[in-house]
């Protein structure tokens, strides 16, 4: 069991840089943002699987900080794009 | 006992492939609201499967800290579904404040209401637009 959450923890470090492609190669900055929630959604559920699969809660602590603080960061660049375009 | 291994197998499984659809969506969509459509109840949905995995086989391979990886696990997860659809909505309201079209649109009805109401910031779009 602990070899599937390994590959699981695999499969979403693929994910995630298949949506940093995204980013990547994107046309506008709210595209760029969708993909940037995407990945820190993806990073959360990474680190829960990586503490489960290490037994440590050390990992699932720093997981529910970063969930907190990428939403902070999410809302103000929406709010930044927002204010910014109506100069 | 197995069946409860089966259940860890069957919820990782699911929140695999939820995910997968999710990247998937987000590559190939053409659209900011396509997009968001697409990455952000998808990434919401398989991380409800894999936490719920995590916590199934906690609580088949008891330990001593199994308690606190599960109750951790269902805070992240807390976290997870309170935060996701709000980002999502800000993100969505502010590309649609900021002059981003949907693809392939004929009709515009946001911002015809918004001029009509007065409000200052899709007014000033639109004319930016024009």
């Amino acid at each position: 069991m602990t070899q599937y959450l390994f590959i699981t923890s695999l499969l979403l470090c693929v994910f995630v840089l298949l949506a940093l492609l995204r980013m990547a190669f994107s046309k506008n900055i709210p595209e760029r943002i969708v993909a940037l929630d995407t990945i820190n959604t993806l990073i959360v559920t990474l680190l829960v699987a990586i503490g489960a699969a290490f037994r440590k809660a050390l990992y699932i602590d720093i997981a529910i900080v970063y969930g907190l603080l990428s939403f902070v960061g999410t809302i103000y660049i929406a709010r930044y794009l927002r204010e910014e375009r109506n100069k | 006992m197995a069946k409860l291994e089966i259940l860890v197998y069957v919820f990782l499984s699911i929140g695999i492939f939820v995910n997968a659809l999710g990247v998937l969506g987000l590559i190939r969509f053409p659209d900011v609201y396509t997009r968001l459509h697409a990455a952000t109840k998808t990434t919401t949905f398989g991380c409800i499967f894999i936490v719920g995995g995590v916590v199934v086989m906690n609580i088949f391979q008891y330990e001593e800290t199994s308690l606190v990886i599960i109750l951790h696990s269902l805070a992240a997860l807390f976290v997870v579904i309170f935060t996701n659809p709000i980002s999502a909505h800000a993100i969505g309201r502010a590309a649609m404040l900021s002059g981003v079209k949907p693809y392939g649109a004929k009709v515009d009805q946001f911002s015809e209401r918004f001029k009509k109401t007065g409000k200052v910031s899709a007014q000033v779009n639109q004319e930016k637009l024009e």
